[in-house]
């Protein structure tokens, strides 16, 4: 079954769930985000059966330019991390075909995703240099698939001259899209999702101004949940407003997942899909506010800040000056400087590194963290080895104990059973 | 002039390559590392510094291990290694690069160790074109006024076009140097011309470039022949700075007439045109040389393999991947595919970084070369 189809039965099953079984102690506002999703992944399969609007596959956070353009993007790392029990048939795909093990299995996904079928063929690939297993896995593709692509660099910088120079990157895109697949570059669309995302980003700030409280009034799983910007839907922000409404008044009336926290841990990377490690330290009461890479726990660019470049930006120099401060993309000093200041900021008490195996970027990158953390807030950090989608390497066992021996640790430290 | 060659051939092996920088060093001039093949050499050299390529301890990796996890790249560890243990000490900087993820991830852990005590991060773009070879020659401005500033002296444009001409003048001795592998009876092993190829890298250019000329005219009328037809073999690799790999091979009964890596063929194909502006010339020539894998033209890098297949008359390619060089990893599968779809021989090797523990390198080699020969 084409994955579209499947996604528009899975989210109209969850909706019908709620519906029958209301669950108040859940967030009401999830059933609006079902919905929106359901209404994308239906659009997108009319398009996908009718041809009427071409697919792309990418590796580029840069959703509004895709939508600007007239395109369906398909970020596939992101798809392949929203699958679960479909893994055990793309990972083998991917390394009968001949894509290595060793890599991040998070590309592996993506690569036995994309050789699958399961998804629209794309008109077009394009990849990006933030991250060398993502840009291959889609290079890899596009060769196996005889797919047209476009290869975007990342110069690395947060100057306004490497803003200019991505920016003219991005109208290279536009003009191969342009030219070679019939779509036209909407720019007023691409403001006016600008536009939409400021303000979705003003109210993610509140939510993640929420988990300074303590204790904590969110649990791990969601801390996670954010508008997915890049939909085009008329009603994200509206969804948005609702979540942090929900956060406001849970947190007004005391609730939270913990009856006590005693200490609360910064997850580096993320939570893998095979299982809820965070089940494993919130029971005993240490919660979890941040995670690495989730929804505006980044600090990125503000939308529409004149001050960041002393100049008002245009809307690609803004697309590019967004995409420039990803710390995927940057330096290791960029990435330390956000954990620590976020860690500072939300009296965070330790630092876990689920050091997913094949990843390029954390796994030489941890040790800089961790001492960082150490020597300027005095927190301590676990090295967990781990994998994202790969059952038969992940062992629950071996993170339980390591996770569990840490808090023993860290709780005795500050006093604490 | 074979004590001379061989002289030459074992200037990487691991009790000589540091020689010519410490004895730099010692002449109180300045060795600054370079990680990678697009970190333009010409222009530490122009400043009177000695450039030294990074070539990592070979030996067991400890301390590395807390920065370099052992599932991550084994290049970046070693070097690391070699950092830490005090083997690089006389390096008064380094160029880091991000030609990879591992090789960015390098250039971090250098600074947090802070050894040595300066480390400049210089972007490759991925790929050629106005464009970037603009935002490269840019990038190169600003390395040069950090050798400036490092060096005290200033980097004139004609120093540039003098380094530039000598570094040309070596690539084009090189590439005589590989020529002489076209033969029947080919005038060097590969483990010979690998050696020599990374004698460059740890040498100073003058020195190199006068020993390799006069060695020239020997070499020319040498032949490492036998009766015996050996199967002629290619090998791809990356990061390969042990010829001691090509000699397993070789000594399995083969004879490696030509290469696909980085620190042999690769790092000298392409010459830089003598422009106006000596800096843009540089970035021109280092982004639009004949690719590697991550600069996304693979066709290009396949296609130059398949020639070489041709004009060389191999037998087979061995591509030997250092575990956990993902890059090279990934591009694995459409490497094997379009090598197959020429009906051209080839296998998948996987390596350490340094030549210990082969046996399985001895074992698979041997299978395909029994392969080749029915």
């Amino acid at each position: 079954m084409n994955l579209l189809e499947a996604d528009v039965e899975k989210f109209q099953r969850r909706i019908d769930r709620m519906d029958r079984n209301p669950d108040p102690s859940r967030l009401q506002s999830t059933r609006l985000l079902y919905q929106i999703w359901l209404d994308v992944r239906r659009k997108q399969y009319k398009d996908w059966k009718e041809r009427t609007k071409p697919f792309v596959w990418h590796g580029l956070d840069a959703p509004r330019l895709f939508i600007a353009l007239g395109v369906h993007g398909i970020k596939l790392t992101t798809i392949a991390d929203g699958l679960h029990s479909e893994h055990r048939r793309y990972l083998p795909l991917a390394r009968r075909y001949g894509y290595p093990e060793s890599v991040c299995d998070r590309t592996q996904a993506a690569v036995g995703l994309g050789l699958s079928g399961d998804l629209p063929e794309p008109a077009f690939m394009v990849a990006d240099s933030c991250c060398d297993p993502r840009m291959h896995s889609v290079l890899l593709l596009s060769r196996e698939m005889s797919i047209p692509m476009f290869v975007v660099d990342s110069p690395r910088s947060k100057t306004y001259e490497a803003v200019t120079y991505l920016a003219e990157q991005l109208r290279g895109l536009i003009r191969f899209a342009e030219t070679n697949f019939g779509v036209t570059f909407d720019e007023r669309k691409l403001r006016e999702l600008q536009q939409r995302d400021q303000e979705i980003d003003a109210l993610m700030e509140e939510g993640l101004q929420l988990r300074k409280v303590k204790p904590c009034p969110l649990s791990g799983a969601d801390a996670l949940r954010a508008a997915p910007v890049t939909l085009d839907h008329p009603l994200l922000v509206e969804f948005q407003r609702a979540l942090i409404g929900e956060l406001k008044e849970r947190v007004a009336r005391g609730a939270s997942p913990y009856a006590e926290e005693k200490m609360r841990v910064y997850w580096l990377l993320a939570n893998p899909t095979v299982d809820d490690l965070y089940s494993i330290v919130e029971r005993r009461g240490v919660a979890v506010p941040l995670m690495e890479t989730a929804a505006g726990v980044g600090i990125e660019r503000q939308i529409g800040d004149d001050a960041q470049y002393g100049r008002h930006l245009s809307p690609l120099e803004e697309e590019a000056a967004c995409l420039l401060s990803s710390t995927t993309g940057g330096w290791g000093e960029w990435r330390v400087q956000e954990i620590v200041s976020r860690a500072k900021e939300f009296g965070i008490d330790a630092l876990v590194h689920y050091q997913l195996s094949g990843c390029t970027l954390a796994l030489a990158s941890g040790r800089i963290v961790a001492d960082r953390a150490k020597k300027e807030l005095g927190i301590p950090s676990l090295m967990l080895d781990g994998y994202f989608h790969d059952e038969e390497k992940y062992s629950r066992q071996r993170v339980e104990i390591a996770l569990n021996d840490f808090l023993d640790t860290c709780f005795a430290e500050k006093g604490l059973r | 002039m074979e004590v001379q060659l061989q002289r030459l051939v074992t200037a990487i092996n691991v009790e000589n390559r540091f020689f010519w920088a410490r004895q730099w060093q010692a002449q109180g001039k300045d060795v600054i590392g370079v990680d990678g093949f697009y970190v333009p050499e010409e222009i530490i050299h122009a400043a009177g510094m000695l450039p030294w390529h990074l070539v990592g301890t070979p030996a067991q990796v400890s301390a590395a291990t807390a920065y370099f996890p052992a599932n991550s790249d084994r290049y970046g560890a070693h070097v690391l290694e070699a950092v830490l243990s005090g083997d690089l000490d006389f390096l008064k900087g380094v160029v880091a690069s991000d030609l990879s993820d591992e090789a960015r991830r390098l250039g971090d852990n250098l600074i947090h160790v802070g050894k040595p005590q300066s480390v400049f991060q210089l972007h490759i773009p991925y790929q050629g074109g106005d464009e970037a070879c603009e935002n490269f020659r840019r990038s190169l401005s600003r390395l040069r006024g950090v050798l400036e500033e490092l060096g005290g002296a200033p980097i004139t444009d004609e120093a540039l076009r003098e380094s530039t001409s000598l570094f040309n003048r070596m690539r084009c001795l090189l590439n005589q140097l590989y020529d002489l592998r076209k033969r029947d009876q080919p005038a060097i092993t590969g483990t010979e011309a690998l050696g020599i190829a990374n004698a460059a890298l740890v040498m100073p250019k003058e020195q190199f470039v006068e020993q390799l000329d006069a060695l020239m005219p020997y070499l020319e009328g040498r032949s490492v022949g036998s009766d015996r037809r050996r199967p002629r073999i290619l090998v791809s690799s990356d990061k390969l700075y042990e010829p001691a790999f090509i000699n397993l091979i070789e000594g399995l009964g083969s004879l490696v007439v030509m290469d696909d890596i980085d620190s042999g063929s690769r790092c000298f194909c392409g010459l830089t045109e003598l422009e106006d502006d000596p800096l843009f010339g540089l970035a021109k020539r280092y982004l639009e040389r004949p690719p590697e894998t991550r600069m996304g033209n693979w066709e290009q890098q396949v296609s130059r393999v398949i020639e070489w297949v041709k004009h060389y008359r191999v037998d087979g390619v061995i591509n030997l991947i250092q575990v956990y060089d993902f890059g090279r990893l990934c591009t694995a599968p459409y490497f094997q595919n379009r090598l197959n779809r020429e009906g051209i021989p080839n296998t998948i090797i996987l390596r350490d970084y340094g030549c210990g523990d082969v046996s399985q390198l001895s074992t698979r080699t041997q299978a395909f070369l029994e392969m080749l020969a029915q």
